[in-house]
């Protein structure tokens, strides 16, 4: 049958930066130093007032584009996974497909997932392949979170920085044996929706003055409704909980061993989290990424991010097994195993 | 009994000598920040392989009480 597989990824940041000697000075109580060793993160990159996540998500499918067999006109169908849209409506999947010069007779569509949504993205592109709905999907993840991040919440001020990436997803020939992309395992939990939420701005509670004021929580941090909030030692807590579960679920669908998995690439959260993770379920350090020294959290790009520069960097080749474990947001987590052609 | 790596972690959270940790100690966890906890919430995991709400945490007054809460979590200590 025909396989998916992922054909090239690209990546992109803003020029913007936040630097941890900057935050040290802006924050006052905790020091450039202290800032690294609890998140593992030096400096993010931050959108300008004016580039939105669309901004950045052509930018990575225009160096995506510039790699050898990677053809706009070959795309018909382009997913956009993003919380950071250019408008309530239209979806801005229809604004890239013009403004990367698509084609228009191809399909166009937000997907509206955090931090797990690439592995959601490449499921969805994995099941219209090989159903051949399409023949290549564009899959683009951007966010540009530090727009509603409060400036004196350091609780994620610290850790979120703005990102893109684009994943091209092609087909194999009819006779392909070996799955390329997958299995996949998926995980929801909406009674914990608010443990990161953006409260104001949507329907719910629309955004209004009041909504702007921000108030000082029990650590000192500021923010308002119309901010992100994330309860860090509960998302810490979900994640201990569903992520190694999810690994091992994974291992058994895939008819594998830990160790037989060359390469494990998780949610690039912050550093506190992976590492406890590595240790929970036993992944040796040099096949687990922690790649975020220079960016942060990216939200659903960070996945791709890192699979692109181990690429580009040698630590993944041809022929390996990823395994991509995402979590977040929702709360929401998925985990994809990737064979790497 | 409790473990070295939590006693420490315990003890430096709550600015005091690891020795110097009762049960009758008071934790003052509702107050704690959110690095806090999840310092506690990491070793808590690595010690003994269980974690706790930041609700149960807070809402447990005394060290003794917080290790109630985490037997009944499974901990063995």
């Amino acid at each position: 049958m025909k396989r998916a597989y992922v054909q090239a990824t690209a990546w992109h940041v803003p020029e913007g930066e936040l630097t941890n000697d900057d935050l040290a000075r802006e924050l006052g109580d905790w020091t450039a130093e202290k800032i690294f060793d609890k998140t593992g993160i030096r400096t993010r990159h931050i959108a300008a007032p004016d580039e939105c996540a669309s901004d950045l998500g052509v930018a990575a499918a225009e160096k995506l584009f510039a790699l050898d067999g990677c053809n706009r006109e070959d795309v018909d169908y382009l997913i956009f996974c993003t919380q950071s849209p250019d408008y309530f409506m239209p979806s801005s999947s229809c604004v890239i497909q013009d403004r990367l010069g698509l084609r228009k007779n191809i399909a166009a569509v937000d997907v509206g997932q955090g931090c797990s949504g690439w592995v959601y993205g490449l499921s969805l592109a994995k099941s219209l392949v090989e159903a051949e709905v399409a023949q290549r999907v564009l899959l683009i993840t951007a966010d540009t979170h530090s727009k509603v991040v409060g400036p004196r919440d350091r609780s994620v001020r610290t850790i979120f920085g703005d990102g893109a990436a684009a994943t091209l997803i092609g087909g194999t020939g009819h006779d392909a044996q070996q799955e390329l992309v997958g299995p996949f395992l998926f995980g929801t939990d909406g009674s914990a929706c608010k443990t990161i939420l953006i409260p104001a701005g949507g329907y719910r509670q629309p955004m209004t003055d009041a909504a702007r004021i921000a108030r000082e929580d029990k650590g000192g941090n500021w923010r308002s409704d119309a901010n992100m909030y994330m309860d860090g030692p509960e998302v810490f807590n979900f994640t201990l909980n569903v992520v190694p579960r999810t690994v091992q679920q994974l291992l058994e669908k895939s008819g594998m061993t830990l160790e037989q998995v060359d390469y494990f690439i998780f949610h690039q959260a912050n550093r506190f989290i992976l590492d406890r993770l590595r240790a929970k379920i036993g992944i040796a350090p040099e096949r687990f990424c922690i790649d975020m020294d220079w960016c942060g959290n990216t939200s659903s790009s960070t996945i791709p991010i890192a699979f692109n520069r181990a690429v580009e960097s040698g630590t993944i080749r041809s022929g390996m097994n990823v395994m991509a474990v995402a979590f977040g947001v929702g709360l929401s987590w998925a985990a994809a195993m990737i064979r790497v052609p | 009994m409790m473990k070295p790596a939590f006693r420490s972690k315990l003890a430096e959270i709550l600015s005091i000598a690891p020795d110097e940790i009762t049960e009758a100690t008071i934790l003052g966890a509702d107050e704690w920040d959110s690095v806090q906890v999840l310092d506690l919430l990491a070793t808590m995991d690595e010690s003994y392989g269980v974690t706790l709400s930041t609700g149960v945490i807070g809402a447990s007054k005394t060290v003794g009480e917080l290790q109630t809460r985490m037997r009944a979590a499974g901990a063995d200590l």
